[in-house]
């Protein structure tokens, strides 16, 4: 929570910001929830005074009410719906995969999350035009796959498409984090042009960075995944940015499939996809978790040379597709 | 919005006491001195310098914090940098074709297979694969083998690294290339076993310590282009209760591994075994799997199980971002791993591998002694 500063409030001069200090009172929060009667005694400043400065607080630092009309128009305006470039895979997602929102594939190894990961990855940077972030955090990502993909549905765009894609390996949450608040402070600064046309930020895979510190009796672990998902959700929703993050699988009660990182996390993607393997080529999409959809639509895809784009029609020939009332 | 002290690396007990103390972002700490915290926080001075150092480290220099290269390439770079890196070649052709080139530098690589399919074979011939000279399109790197199993035998590595040499030789000879016959200088028995860091680990404490100290001793050898790992599996297959704490060692142990190939240049080659599953797919029956369970699965980048069937060894492709799933046969012969059968493409390299396939033709029936 914020310190107490002077500049804050008219009435919160240096003086009695010094005195308040010395009483102990030194953050907003402790400012709002002390006893005022016992702050006058303790701080020997006016209770009117210190009346005026907690409404100036409570005011500044207090949520304000949008209404839902305009918060529908703003909805309208800001957020885009990617496409994936896989008709089956769009349709289960209601369009896309949607800017202000988290969207997880979870799946067993080799299920192909990576290839659906750079697969999107390549479509929204050929077709649609926009950067995508790529963060690899198990080193899986690799350039010739994703040159591959490129050749085999788009031909001729072939460097300007890869250069739209920033890359990034990280193998802790640590340095997630850190790349999560520069990636966050250089949209604000719109000095990038990178960053300002980015759309889709790609976690492969989030439990890999998290999942050795989880566990044990250090509860430190669990904190750091609750950080890494609230920076995730600030960055999407504050900057309209989609992100799309993998996940392992373990088995629940009943040893069906159930998404890794434990319970706290399963509530933390907005919408949630199952990929399991259901031939050489073929992999099932089953949608678990979505706000829009019903549950447990599915769809099968073909994994490619061309990545799951689909080869004989276009979906994503429009840029980017906007909302319709 | 400034970020909050819970997103630093720092120790759990210096967080709560500086939420204790109010500070909780980055803003509050930005004009303090280190003996101011470390008085009002009641640290020792060294601990609040850290808690600084941490924390306002990259604040000094905004300018570069937040631009694009800060670690952040374009995908065309990274294309760029991956071809121009090269692959450790296996010395057989269809493997080598099967991965794309051989075994891919900054990548981890597992090998999974029953006992005496030739895993502790395929991680030897790598290590000398690894040295081949950049005169015959080598890496000429050295290698790390850290050996779990005690399956190691300098023996069998000098039969292998004498039939490399002699191959390389043939090579230069027939070419008669000057480099490369200057390159043979270099290439001898002794060079190439006196260039591979041998360890021999005991139990996993070993195994993750050694994996933690590793990036220092790699920084000193900085030609280390391999680090094999045979086996992964043996350390935590056996006296473990805590299975959690299990998953979280391996998943740490597989990010640093990870970390480590990508910093160094270097390959990685686990060693896996085999495990038996009952009743997989509902039909009862038993089924063999890479053994330290499913979550491992994520750990390598790469995944190739070695079998056997009907009296020959295969290799399938198994996991692998960049290459389709296939199988392919492969042989152990005195000399090392092999091919199977003459390439339609005779290629140099592929046909003086044949000749010598066929001079220890009489050898390659035979497995090595196995230890079950």
């Amino acid at each position: 929570m914020a310190p107490l500063k002077v500049g804050l409030c008219p009435a919160l001069t240096a003086e009695v910001l010094n005195s308040l200090q010395h009483a102990g009172v030194r953050t907003v929060t402790e400012f709002v929830c002390m006893d005022l009667e016992l702050m006058m005694t303790r701080c020997c400043v006016s209770y009117k005074d210190l009346v005026a400065i907690r409404k100036v607080l409570l005011v500044q630092f207090s949520a304000f009410p949008v209404g839902g009309s305009s918060w529908y128009k703003e909805i309208l305006s800001t957020t885009a719906i990617l496409s994936t470039g896989n008709s089956r895979l769009d349709d289960m997602l209601d369009g896309g995969i949607y800017t202000g929102a988290l969207t997880e594939l979870m799946g067993a190894p080799g299920s192909g999350k990576t290839q659906i990961c750079m697969s999107v990855a390549i479509h929204v940077a050929s077709r649609l035009e926009q950067n995508v972030l790529y963060v690899d955090t198990t080193g899986a990502c690799s350039g010739r796959r994703l040159q591959e993909m490129l050749q085999n549905s788009a031909g001729d765009k072939e460097s300007a498409a890869l250069s739209r894609i920033g890359f990034r390996r990280i193998f802790d949450p640590w340095q997630l984090l850190d790349l999560l608040q520069k990636t966050k402070a250089a949209i604000s600064k719109q000095s990038e042009l990178f960053y300002s046309k980015l759309k889709l930020m790609i976690v492969d895979s989030v439990a890999a960075v998290i999942s050795p510190t989880l566990g044990g009796l250090q509860t430190e672990g669990h904190a750091v995944m609750l950080n890494v998902s609230r920076q995730l959700k600030v960055l999407s929703s504050e900057h309209a940015i989609a992100v799309l993050m993998t996940n392992n699988v373990v088995q629940g009660e009943l040893s069906e499939p159930w998404p890794g990182l434990g319970r706290s996390w399963q509530h933390i993607p907005n919408t949630r996809l199952l990929v399991q393997v259901t031939g050489t080529q073929d992999r099932q999409m089953l949608l678990l978790k979505t706000p829009r959809l019903p549950r447990y639509l599915s769809a099968t895809l073909k994994l490619s040379a061309a990545g799951i784009l689909d080869l004989h029609t276009h979906t994503g020939q429009e840029a980017q597709r906007q909302l319709e009332v | 919005m400034s970020r909050h002290i819970g997103s630093y690396p720092l120790p759990p007990y210096l967080k709560s006491k500086l939420l204790a103390g109010g500070f909780s972002t980055v803003e509050d700490l930005e004009d303090v001195k280190p003996v101011e915290l470390s008085k009002e926080l009641k640290i020792s001075p060294e601990e609040a310098l850290e808690v600084l150092r941490v924390v306002q480290g990259e604040q000094k220099d905004p300018s570069s914090a937040s631009s694009p290269d800060d670690g952040v390439k374009t995908a065309l770079d990274m294309l760029q940098e991956e071809r121009e890196q090269g692959c450790i070649i296996t010395f057989c052709s269809a493997l080598d074709e099967l991965l794309g080139g051989g075994v891919p530098l900054t990548k981890i690589t597992e090998f999974c297979g029953a006992p005496g399919v030739g895993k502790t074979q395929m991680g030897m011939q790598l290590a000398i694969d690894v040295q081949i000279p950049s005169a015959f399109g080598g890496l000429g790197g050295e290698a790390v083998y850290i050996d779990t199993e005690g399956s190691f035998m300098v023996q069998r590595l000098e039969d292998m690294a004498k039939a490399a040499m002699e191959h390389c030789r043939h090579i230069a000879t027939v070419e008669n290339n000057r480099e490369q016959l200057e390159a043979m200088a270099n290439f001898t028995v002794e060079h190439i076993l006196s260039r591979i860091h041998f360890y021999r680990v005991h139990d996993w404490v070993e195994l993750v310590a050694l994996v933690n100290i590793l990036p220092e001793f790699l920084q000193q050898h900085p030609k280390v282009r391999l680090v094999v790992i045979d086996s992964i599996a043996f350390p935590f297959r056996h006296d473990f209760e805590d299975l959690s704490l299990r998953t979280r060692l391996l998943n740490g142990l597989a990010q640093n591994c990870i970390r480590l190939a990508d910093s160094h240049k270097a390959a990685v080659v686990l060693v896996n075994q085999m495990t038996t599953k009952m009743g997989h797919s509902g039909d009862g029956q038993a089924h063999l799997v890479p053994a330290l369970g499913e979550s491992w699965g994520h750990a390598s980048t790469i995944r190739v199980l070695l079998f056997w069937e009907a009296g020959c060894r295969y290799a399938r492709l198994y996991k692998s971002p960049s290459r389709e799933e296939a199988t392919v046969p492969y042989q152990v012969t005195v000399a090392g791993i092999r091919d199977v059968c003459i390439p339609n493409n005779m290629q140099d390299l592929s046909t003086a591998t044949k000749e010598e396939g066929d001079s220890l033709g009489e050898h390659s029936q035979r497995k090595r002694p196995r230890v079950s």
